[in-house]
């Protein structure tokens, strides 16, 4: 898999080369400014994009407006954000147009290898990666009438789960129970929350992260 | 300008002591002459220097008045009126400072802001009192003030002719001079004139001295703002430098937000990964995880220095701990140029300006350190009156921009203390960055 890196501290920059290229990827570019990104992104069509958040030359939030930019020119463009801290607007910002293959994650979830390459793997393959911390404030219930209030606690952790962007066999495996009853407790979640059913994965993970950034 | 007084006494050895104190009466005498003598000189000078400003002052208003009563409702007319205005302003400067010197006290200044066109400016000016009542003074010493200041000068200058009249009584014209009660028209009669003379001297003394003593004050009550507009002024200064000071607290948190994201952060952050790393290795290279895990306890100390840093760059711990003498040695021994130390501090400053002390300090070596190519920077603070002044000279090539981020930061958190910096820096050096910080409440 191909990846291209945004990043501008060379500390993490090289950290993210090593880990990358030791977990199986090729990194094609690894740059630091966004206008060099965006040039990377069309040289190189990579099959998936990690960006941080602050980038030259204001250092606040570039890498996002970069990352829209570059899926405005290349649809569907794999890219996964890193940020120091949560900010829901970038989160809400990115997964705006609806479509899979976008991610936002603290940067301290590299330490966690195996979870955080599967991140983008899952990213890479038009899914969604979205940070438990993200997760956990937008799965507060705005009231009693809040159809996420409806959901049972069971239900809550599947939810979480999905809404990080794991597919249902990973949710399986997480919470140790069969993916057939994973299935009946995603068939009730829906049903509760009136979302439209579907049969792929990334289309279901799609559909709660958008349903949670309404 | 300098007064002529009676010289202070100076003992050069013990000898001039001895002969001093043998002369008791003499002591006394002179003790309670010389602020007589200074009243005296300081009176006449006011009076000297006002003749040519109260002549000033009326060629100022008459002129002025007129050039702006021909002036108004013409549309060439504004530029005029703005010139008047401003001449006004100049003049009523001067009057403030020849004031403000007979006082011996400063003679505050404060109009109100002037901002916008010049038609906004016009009416501001117009509309603030302060240019009623300085034009009301240079009608006063422009008319009156001259009168008074010619008076003073012919009526000394007629004592101390009546004084010296013995000696030139005779070259009068009509063989001596008329006063009145009798002629002195022989040696006889021109002492007693000048024994008169004499006397008159306390009369024209108390006479000048109420007369300007009594102009000094009407000159610093039209002069100087009132009450209201004084608190207006002071009030307006503090809301800037208020700003100054949110402003500067701001961009230091913005910087430490920084400082952090970039540093320790982005190195605890790495840290993580190299462990995360080295534990996937382990199993099949052992070797390269151990190496992992050896970085990562480098980066895991990189951190803490820098936090370190981070921490002393907020609250410098051993100025809570030792005072500002001992945190600006320790500063100086840090320096990146070497830099030696003149302290002469102050006892119980209070903590505010000892910290912002510091940071004018350790802003300063960071800048000769970056910037100034110097071999050497001297690092002096000491008492001025109730002020502390803090000094930074080094011998480099200069030209440091007053206006750049650390230095506007510094000038901003002393001029939130009511303090004042200034940056000498000109091209080729030295550079000296000087901050006075008010210690009394």
């Amino acid at each position: 898999m191909r990846v291209v890196i945004a990043e501008d501290l060379a500390l993490l920059r090289d950290g993210l080369i090593r880990l990358l290229r030791d977990t199986g990827f090729e990194v094609v570019a690894a740059v630091e400014h966004p206008d060099a990104f965006l040039a990377a992104v069309e040289e190189h069509r990579p099959d998936v994009c990690v960006v941080d958040v602050r980038l030259p030359p204001t250092f606040n939030d570039e890498g996002v407006r970069a990352a829209l930019e570059a899926r405005r020119r290349i649809p569907g463009l794999p890219i996964l954000i890193l940020s120091q801290y949560v900010e829901q607007t970038f989160a809400a910002e990115l997964f705006a147009d609806g479509r899979g293959g976008v991610g936002y994650l603290l940067k301290d979830r590299v330490a966690d290898v195996s979870d955080f390459v599967a991140s983008v793997r899952r990213v890479a393959e038009g899914g969604t990666a979205l940070d438990p911390e993200a997760v956990a404030q937008l799965l507060v219930p705005a009231g009693p009438d809040d159809p996420l209030a409806a959901l049972t606690p069971r239900e809550m952790e599947v939810m979480r789960l999905m809404a990080e962007g794991r597919t249902n066999a990973a949710i399986a495996a997480e919470l140790g129970i069969s993916a057939s009853a994973i299935e009946k407790h995603v068939s009730t979640i829906f049903g509760k929350l009136d979302l439209p059913r579907s049969e792929s994965d990334h289309r279901r993970v799609l559909a709660v992260a958008t349903y949670l950034r309404r | 300008m300098r007064l002529p007084s009676a010289p202070e006494p100076v003992s050069l050895n013990a000898a001039d002591e001895a002969a001093a104190s043998s002369r008791p009466a003499a002591r006394p005498m002179m003790g309670r002459m010389r602020p007589l003598v200074r009243a005296f000189w300081r009176d006449l000078s006011y009076h000297l220097l006002g003749l040519p400003a109260t002549i000033l002052a009326f060629t100022v208003v008459v002129a002025g008045l007129s050039v702006a009563l021909t002036a108004l409702g013409l549309i060439v007319g504004i530029p005029l009126i703005a010139v008047v205005f401003a001449v006004f302003r100049w003049n009523a400067r001067l009057e403030r400072r020849r004031t403000a010197w007979a006082l011996g006290a400063p003679v505050p200044e404060a109009y109100r802001p002037r901002t916008g066109n010049v038609l906004r400016r016009l009416r501001i000016v117009a509309g603030d009192p302060q240019s009623w009542k300085d034009l009301a003074w240079l009608a006063f010493a422009g008319t009156f003030g001259f009168a008074a200041s010619v008076f003073a000068i012919v009526a000394w200058g007629t004592v101390l002719g009546t004084l010296v009249l013995p000696a030139w009584y005779w070259a009068l014209p009509n063989g001596g001079a008329d006063f009145g009660l009798f002629r002195a028209d022989t040696l006889g009669k021109a002492f007693l004139a000048a024994d008169l003379a004499l006397v008159a001297i306390p009369v024209v003394f108390v006479l000048e001295r109420w007369k300007t003593e009594g102009m000094v004050r009407l000159g610093h009550a039209l002069l100087s703002p009132s009450r209201e507009a004084a608190l207006a002024a002071r009030v307006q200064e503090l809301a800037s430098t208020r700003a100054g000071a949110v402003d500067a607290a701001a961009a230091e948190l913005q910087r430490i937000e920084r400082d952090l994201h970039d540093g320790a952060q982005a190195r605890l952050v790495a840290l993580a990964m190299d462990l995360g790393l080295a534990e996937e290795r382990f199993a099949r290279d052992p070797d390269g995880a151990r190496e992992l895990v050896a970085e990562a306890r480098e980066e895991a100390k990189r951190a803490l220095a820098e936090l370190r840093d981070l921490a002393r760059g907020i609250r410098p711990s051993l100025l809570a701990e030792r005072g500002l003498g001992p945190a600006l040695t320790a500063l100086a021994a840090r320096s990146p140029v070497p830099a030696s130390v003149d302290l002469d501090v102050p006892d119980a400053l209070p903590p505010p300006i000892e910290t912002a002390a510091w940071f004018v300090v350790s802003e300063a070596l960071a800048n000769a350190g970056k910037h100034s190519g110097a071999a050497h920077v001297l690092v002096s603070v000491g008492g001025l009156g109730s002020a502390l002044v803090v000094e930074v000279t080094d011998d480099g090539r200069g030209g440091a921009d007053a206006a750049g981020g650390g230095l506007t930061g510094l000038r901003r958190r002393v001029e939130a203390l009511d303090g004042e910096l200034a940056v000498l820096s000109p091209r080729g050096g030295p550079t000296t960055i000087r901050a006075e910080l008010p210690c009394a409440s």
